[in-house]
This record gives C-alpha cells, structure tokens and sequence, in this order.
C-alpha cells in the first residue's frame, strides 16, 4: 500500500468526491492563491496546501478563492448547501471562527431543527488547528469544545493519514453540518493510505492499541504523545490500551465505557483548554455510567487555563507531553501491578 | 410596465392577507396564547408584494426577524403559518422553529433569521447554487436599515458583486432599527454606500407597490440575465412597535397617527387603481372579504392544532447522528 | 533406536502476524504428548487459538514463561522421542537460534501482496512453498466474506511439503472489485485463468464454503488441470446457507454487528478480537466493496439462502474429492451423508463451526496432505 502525507490523504478525499459528485464545490481563502494576479494561479492551493491541483482539474467553478470575508461565505456555505450544493469551505485557522461564528452555531447548526426538518445542510468547515509551531495565542487553538458543544453539529479530527481520508469522504457525504479539523503540525506525517475511496465512520473511536491496565483517551495529535507515553509504560511492565477519539460529536461512548470496565484506569490526553473541554467532558460521562468500573480516579492531562503562548520553551510547557501521561500513568497504577 | 387584472388583484390580495394577518396576530398576542414575542411587518406589505411576485419556486428568498410579510408573499401557507407562531404541530415548521425561523424551503424561503444580519450571506450561497446549476433563478434578501450596518451585510455585497451574484439586496429602511434611528445608526447613505460596491441601487417608494414592482423588475432581470446584483433601497414604514411587548414611545403619538392616516401603502394602491379605473371597489371588497375568512380560518386551524410531543424535542438536529 | 527431538516454535498466523503470547502451557514438562495434542494456548493481536503437535515424545522442556511475547519462530519448547542427553539438548537449542532467523526472514519476503491482472481485475494472491514444479502444488479459495489469509495457518502448515497458491477472490481482500454478476462460474474462470498464466497447473484444489462450489465448477470447467478436491464445509447442489450470516455480514457496519456475525463462523467465539473485526470492517468500507458482495450473493444464492449455483453438483466431478466439515458449523446446512456419492470421503471434526482450517488446523492439514499424497499419481 502506497505511503502518503496527511495533507496528500485530505487532498485526495476532496479530488475523489470532486469526481464523484458535481455539486461538491470548494471555497475560502487562498484555496487557490493567485486569483487576479499576474503570476501563478493555484499558487497556494490552500494555506497548508491541502487544495492544490483542484483546480487545474476542476476549474474556478468548482473551486474559488474568497476576500478575507468568512462572515460571508462560510454564510453562503450554508445557502449553497440548503439549496442544492456540497460546499467544502475552510476557515485558514479554527482560531477565526470568532468572526464568523454565528453563520457556524446559529445558522448552519440549527437550520434544519427550526424548520422542522424540512432543510438539510450538507456542508463541510476544514480548518486548521492547534499548538506547537510557535503561532502564539491567536493562531494555536484547539477550539473543538466549542463546536461540540453545539447541537446540530458534527465534529471531527483524524489523528492519522489514512483515517484523515476516510473522515474527509465520510464529511462530504454526509448530509449535516461537519467542522473538519485539521492539527497543523500534523500534515507532514506519513502513513499508509490506499488509492481507492473508502469511508470510515463518525461516532466509531479507533482503537490503537490493546492493552489491559490503563486507557489512554486521546484526539488528533495527541495520540501520538500517547503511543510515546504506552512504549515507555510498556518497558515497566504497564500496559496501555490507546483509544483515539476520531470524532467528538458523535462520540462513542460504549467503547470509552467498554475500556473503562476492562482496564479500570482512565487517562484523557487532550491539547485544547481545560475548563469545560473534552477531557472534562468524558471524565463526567465515565463518572456517571462507568463508576463501578473504576480502580483509581480518572486523570486529565491537558494544557493548563492559559492562552497558548509564543516562545518554544513556554509553549512546551503548555502542551500535554509524554513524561506528563507517563507520571499521571505511574500515579494510579500504584502498586497494584 | 403593464399589470394585468389579474396581478393587480393577486398583488392586493398578498398585501391585504399580510395586513389582515398581522393585525389578527396583534390582538391574539394579547390572548396570551401565542408563546414568546413577534415582530410584525404591518404598514411594510408593499415591499414584500412587489418583490415577490415577480419570483417563484426556484428564486430564494431570506427573510429578518420580521418575517410573516415575505413568508405569505412567497406563497407559504397561511393557516400552517398561523399553526407555527402558535407554536403547535401543524405549524409550517412543526411548532420547531416559531415566529422568528418561519420557513418553506419549497416554496424559496430560507427562513425568517433571528440575527439581524443573518439572511445576506445565506442568499450569496442560494445566489451561487443559482448561477453554478444554471437555473436563472435569483436570491432575495430583505434586511432591514439596522441590518444594513451589520459585517454581514457588507461582506455579501461584496462578495455579491465580485462573484457576480444573481442577488437583489431588498433593504426595507423603516426608520428604526428597533429603538434607534437610521439617521443617528447609519453613516452615509445606503445607496450611496452600496455603489461603492459597484453595485446598481437605487432608492424606491415602499408606499407605492408600483414603484417597488418596476424597481424589482429591473433588479430581477438583470439578475436572471447574469450581469450580477443589486440593491433596493426601500422606504418603507413600520406600523407596529419593534416587537410585541415594545410600548414604541420613541415615536410620538402623533407621528403614529400620521403614519396610519396617510402612510398607507394599500389606500395608496387602491386609490390608484380605483382612481384609474383599473379595478372596481367591489373587486376589492371581495378580496377584503375573502382575506378575513382565510386568517379566520388560519386562527382556527392554529387553536386546533396539538402542542408538539414532548418525544419530538430531539428529532431533526441531524439527518443522522448515532445508531 | 535413534532418538529425535522436535522444536516447538512460536507459529505464524496470518501474513501480519509477528508475535504472540503464550498464555498458558496445557502439558507439563516430562508429560507424553502424540501428534495434534494442544501443546499452548498463544494469543495474538489478532487472535486466540493453540499450538497443536507436529510429534510425538514426551514434552522434555518449557522454554519459555506464561504470559510472555516471543517472535514468530520462538522456540518454545522441545519434544523428545527417545533418549537424549542434556548435553545433546542444549546443543540443539543453541543451534536453533540461528536457523531460526533465516525462516523468519523467508516469511517475510514472501509477505509482500503481489497481484495478477486477469481480464479487467487484478486478482491478489500469495504464493509460499518450494520452487520446483516436481512438488504437488496447492490451490486455496476462501469463501464469502473471507480472503487468503483464512488459510494462513494452512498454508504455512502445508507450504513445507507442497507447492501452495491462495487467492483473494475478486471482491474481497485486497483483489480488485470488478465484479461482473459474481458468478461461481465467473469467479471459477477468472481463478483458472490466473493458476494458467502462473503456469501453476495441475493442482490439488482447497475450497472453503462458497469458495468449494468455485472448486468445483473450475473442475467442470477445467478437468484436465484438477487432480483432487479437498472441500471444508462446502456449498454445492442441495445446500442451503444461513441467510442471517449472508446479510449480516452485507449489514453489518458497526463493532457490534460485525462482532455477533463473525461470531456465528467460530466453534470458539474467543477466537475474533477487536483487531480482526476492525479488519473486516475496513475492508467492507472501500467504495464498491458491498456492491461486488451483493452481486455475488445475489447471483448465488436465493433470498432464503439456498444457493442457486450451476454445476456445482458433487456427482459430476471426476476427480478425488473428500469433504471435511465442522462439528457445530452454523452457516452451511449440509446435506445428509447419505445423499452424498459413495465415492466422496467425508470427515466430521468436533470442536469447530464453519472455520475448521482455522480451530483445528492441524487435523485439517493432516486430513489434506494424506489426500493428496494418496492421490499424487
């Protein structure tokens, strides 16, 4: 199977339901780059060049860069797909969503419960998250809580190249509002990923890793600090299974729970805020229906409440790592092992 | 511009049916048993009339809080209309959505918007659909001068018009947007304001259904012929308070009075088209007629609905979330 | 008498297997143990199922702890038949180590998918044994739903004595998706059109469920390339299938659902974990992949599930043939033996369902390799 990139995987989801259905149509700003220059167009093909080669392909029809106006086309996102489109926009950074949040929560999230069912929004938000390329504050955040928790809305983040393709098709097909999110720092990495389409579920955790005296709980990048942290686990003879969440809404609660009851020991791993998070949210939801599977309390590791900082030092600090799951790890194993 | 009987007629009916309706929700809101508030668009039913009698079923229209007007001038069902501000299951919307989400996307209405500002750039997207599939269908967003002010307003006419979009901005300037002048909120003028967008405006007399029909025409067809939006700026007046519990005492008695007496856009139209013998008084009265019956009806049909089952609460947030 | 001894090594299931655990020893040191005896219990990523012996001694040595991870090819364990000294014992272990590493690394070698464009569909297969076309050569094909690597402990197990050659059927595995009507005829014929561009033929067939009436109809389609028929748990002429498997496993799109159908295969439902089902499920994921499925079971089988296929009828084949079939097999209703044609070998194993090459892989490869070897002239 060939070895691609997580930025090659998405580009070939998009291109694949491009070919496959005329009314997919992609918009946003500099999905292109070049549009009304003299030079190159196409010459971004998005700002971590996920779009490039769509539109050679497709043609400004299909695809088109906007003004740097995401009140208004994320809200023409939503019009397209309520009569008859698939749009796939993007917002460059989840961090931008402040602008154009309304046309997300209030408009494309409950368009389809106000009118009684009678409106479907089938449309794709992909934006790019996350800390560790020292983007400071404003271009570094995770976000996904928010989108979480709002009804009407499906959320997603791969962690991996192959899943990345199959979460992407899965989005465009899917007939509800989808936020896409994509970790910066993760479009270098390189995995396996057929050629061929295929799909894989929302609502579905992927599961890692097998393992019988601990549950690591993880998202997006995090997982990888996860596999990091099991390998260390696994040389003092403490075993971690990894349960990568793929999707937080919907989420697959019976596998947490599942987990919960055959390992005893929780550890979420997750880079977004701490307060009112994903983190905090599994840990009530085990708390309530997995109590009794519980050895030891459940541990959260997360960034502390700051806003993400500039310098490399201090955003390392920030971030979630291996000796922090590891230590958490260590702490509620005890002696029992 | 020549309108036949017949469209004199039908564009009477619309503006009279919208006038009938929402006095009738005035004075049922009084009851007590209509939940929450409403915004009513009475003394506006020219503008709503003279756009969307030119549209049909693959032209689209978004709507602002004040959304019955645009909902019955685009051919929403009255008594299903009726049912939803009632909040009751055979509302148009199932009870889901009330008095500000009131929709009918088969009928081209994307829904009355509870953020002002909410509409435009949903109708750039119906507008892109439009001019991709090749419909000649237009999009129409009514928004109000408040609305005009929003970031979302002034990004679709921009948008708009660098895509060329098949769009007619519909602004409907009643003077306030809710508590607060246009004079005092607005910079410049709005005509003014959106030729800077390169984009064909012009001022209309939303008192005169005539005026706002032949305004429409020229803003419809250049849509359909692809040469891109424009914009109506309509004057128009707000008979009601911004919403049903507002005393509407920033505006003086008087000037209410007035407003009433002479500020009337359906005596303007039957003056006219008694005055040049287009119509006969009878015609009109049959009309009154029939209008009263029908939103009796719609009452009826409202009072007698069921309140939805509380087992409905979590259907449709998706199409599909969870097996 | 000289005496011998034997290794028990760490098996390999499965091309991706590449460690297991022995979880628990089921004889004790110094105890005799005959020919097919279960020796360990040993779990893998994959799957949970036992080490059986290729001889009989006693079992002179454990080499390794419960509950450990050892590499494909571990030396586990010695069985002695005989005398032997201490000395002649740590001399052998010694010497195994290094043996070892060169059969691991032909295992790997031969673990790459290749393919063989067949028509308009590039059919995945893989091939492990000995070169020499003196050695009889194998022929596997799975049934619905499966691919190759249901015969990974046979074709290990068997690739030391034979030339083996097992095939993913169009529709399945990592072969390609064109699929036609999905046909036994037209999945025969394109498996027949591959054995002759390998040049593979004569052969002995291995047909497992569907993949025994595909055996069959390539023996009525080609009788000169055939010389037996080894069938386990066939659909033939007469057969009815559980539809509950058949469209469950078209249905099944979550953990849960693929789990309750798979287990409906196994004698030993511990026998599928998380990663086999997650396998599955992928597999049934590639756009195309439920079509091509539903046009073979469509072409196959009716609505209730007796299959409707033409030819497969066990009297009208000339070769050999024997049937071995699983004691508490749940998804092919066999016909009673009495129905059957005299000639035909039939043999019952207890403790299995519908994948005895799988639960009991030893008695399988036995019960194969005598056949073919008593019908080589």
């Amino acid at each position: 199977m060939a070895v691609k990139s997580f930025r090659q995987a998405l580009n070939e989801a998009i291109r694949i339901e491009m070919q496959r259905d005329p009314n997919v149509i992609v918009f946003g700003e500099d999905v292109c780059g070049g549009t009304g220059g003299t030079g190159e167009q196409d010459a971004w093909g998005g700002a971590f060049g996920v779009t490039k080669g769509l539109l050679s392909e497709f043609g400004s029809d299909r695809i088109m860069d906007t003004p740097i106006t995401e009140s208004a086309f994320v809200g023409a996102a939503v019009g397209a797909a309520m009569t008859g489109m698939r749009p796939v926009t993007e917002i460059m950074f989840v961090d931008f969503l402040g602008v154009c949040f309304d046309q997300i929560f209030n408009q494309a999230a409950k368009v389809r419960y106000m009118f009684g069912g009678k409106a479907t929004v089938p449309m794709v938000l992909r934006a790019s998250y996350g800390a560790g390329a020292s983007s400071a504050s404003q271009h570094s955040q995770a976000l996904y809580p928010l989108f979480t928790h709002i009804p009407g809305l499906k959320v997603v983040v791969p962690s991996n190249p192959y899943d990345a393709k199959g979460l992407l098709i899965s989005a465009i097909r899917d007939d509800d509002p989808v936020i896409f999110l994509e970790h910066k720092m993760l479009y270098d990495i390189a995995g396996e990923v057929p050629d061929e389409a295929y799909t894989v579920p929302f609502g579905e955790i992927g599961i890692v890793r097998e393992g019988d005296d601990v549950t690591l709980i993880s998202i997006g990048k995090m997982v990888g600090v996860c596999q990091e942290a099991a390998k260390s686990l696994s040389s003092m003879g403490i075993e971690a299974a990894i349960l990568d969440l793929r999707t937080t809404s919907p989420l697959d609660e019976d596998t947490i729970l599942e987990f919960a009851e055959e390992t005893g020991r929780i550890v979420i791993v997750d880079e977004a805020y701490p307060r009112c998070g994903i983190a905090a949210d599994i840990s009530s939801i085990i708390a309530e229906k997995g109590f009794s599977s519980l050895k030891a309390p459940i541990r959260k590791i997360t960034p502390k409440h700051t806003p993400v900082p500039y310098a490399p030092s201090l955003e390392k600090a920030f971030l979630p790592d291996t000796e922090r799951v590891v230590k958490a790890v260590v702490e509620i194993v005890g002696d029992s092992l | 511009m020549q309108l036949s009987r017949e469209e004199l007629l039908t564009a009477y009916q619309i503006m009279k049916t919208i006038r009938v309706f929402e006095d009738r929700v005035n004075s049922e809101m009084a009851t007590g048993d209509i939940p929450g508030a409403v915004h009513l668009y009475a003394g506006q039913e020219a503008s709503a009339a003279g756009i969307c009698m030119l549209l049909d079923n693959r032209d689209q229209i978004a709507s602002t809080h004040r959304g019955h007007g645009h909902c019955i001038a685009k051919g929403c069902d009255v008594p299903q209309m009726m049912a939803e501000i009632f909040g009751k299951e055979n509302g148009l919307c199932l009870g889901k959505g009330g008095s500000m989400h009131i929709a009918d996307l088969e009928k081209g209405m994307m829904g009355a918007n509870g953020i002002v500002g909410g509409g435009p750039p949903m109708i750039c997207g119906a507008a892109l659909s439009a001019k991709l599939k090749n419909t000649k269908g237009v999009a129409v967003a009514f928004a109000g001068d408040g609305a005009f002010n929003q970031g979302t307003t002034q990004e679709s006419l921009n948008l708009a018009s660098i895509w060329k979009l098949p769009v007619i901005f519909a602004i409907e300037d009643n003077g306030f947007a809710e508590a607060t002048s246009s004079e005092y909120a607005s910079a410049g003028d709005i005509v003014n304001r959106s030729q800077a967008y390169n984009i064909p405006s012009e001022k209309v007399d939303g008192l005169n259904f005539f005026d706002v029909y032949s305004a429409a025409q020229t803003a419809i067809n250049r849509a359909r012929n692809g040469d891109g939006p424009s914009l109506l700026h309509i004057k128009t007046e707000r008979y009601y308070g911004h919403f049903s519990g507002d005393a509407d005492t920033y505006r003086s008695a008087e000037e209410k009075k007035i407003m009433r007496q002479d500020k009337d856009c359906l005596k303007i139209f039957r003056s006219k088209v008694l005055g040049s013998s287009l119509l006969e008084e009878s015609q009109l009265n049959a009309i009154d007629q029939k209008v009263f019956k029908l939103v009796d009806h719609a009452v009826d049909f409202a009072r007698g609905g069921n309140e939805p089952n509380p087992a409905d609460l979590t259907r449709d947030v998706y199409l599909k979330y969870q097996d | 008498m000289s005496a011998k001894i034997y290794p028990i090594t760490m098996p390999k299931w499965g091309m991706t297997m590449e460690e297991g655990i022995v979880t628990s020893w089921l004889v004790n040191e110094g105890e005799i143990v005959n020919l097919g005896d279960e020796l360990a219990e040993i779990e893998t990523e994959k799957l949970a199922n036992v080490v059986e012996s290729q001889a009989s001694g006693i079992l002179m040595r454990h080499l390794v702890n419960e509950g450990d991870t050892y590499a494909v090819g571990s030396l586990l364990g010695i069985i002695v038949d005989g005398e032997v000294s201490e000395q002649e014992i740590s001399l052998f272990i010694q010497n195994f180590s290094s043996k070892q590493i060169i059969e691991k690394d032909r295992l790997q070698n031969a673990n790459s998918n290749k393919t063989i464009k067949v028509g308009n569909i590039e059919l995945s297969f893989l091939e492990l044994g000995p070169d020499d076309t003196e050695t009889q050569g194998l022929v596997f094909v799975h049934g619905f739903g499966g691919d190759l690597s249901s015969w990974s402990l046979n074709q290990t197990g068997l690739s030391g004595t034979f030339r083996t050659l097992a095939f993913d059927l169009p529709g399945h595995g990592s072969s390609g998706l064109q699929v036609s009507t999905g046909s036994v005829t037209e999945l025969a014929n394109e498996l027949l059109l591959a054995i002759e561009k390998k040049k593979f033929e004569p052969i002995h067939l291995v047909g497992h469920s569907l993949g025994g009436a595909i055996a069959l109809m390539m023996a009525l389609q080609k009788p000169e390339f055939i010389k037996t028929i080894s069938l386990i748990c066939p659909v033939h002429n007469g057969c009815n299938v559980n539809i509950e498997f058949l469209d469950g496993f078209l249905d099944a799109d979550s953990r849960k659902a693929m789990k309750d159908v798979l287990g409906m295969l196994y004698f030993d439902t511990k026998a599928i974990n998380r990663k086999f089902i997650d396998e599955t499920l992928r597999f049934k994921r590639f756009d195309g992949a439920k079509e091509a499925l539903l046009k073979i079971r469509g072409s196959n089988f009716t609505e209730s599930g007796e299959y409707t296929g033409k030819g497969a009828d066990l009297k009208d084949i000339g070769v050999p043939i024997q049937i071995i079939n699983g004691g508490n097999d749940k998804i092919v209703y066999q016909t009673s033996v009495n129905d059957l044609p005299s000639n035909i070998e039939v043999h019952e194993i207890e403790g299995t369902g519908h994948m005895p090459q799988m639960e009991q892989y030893g008695q399988v490869n036995d019960l194969i390799k005598r056949f073919v070897i008593n019908n080589s002239g």
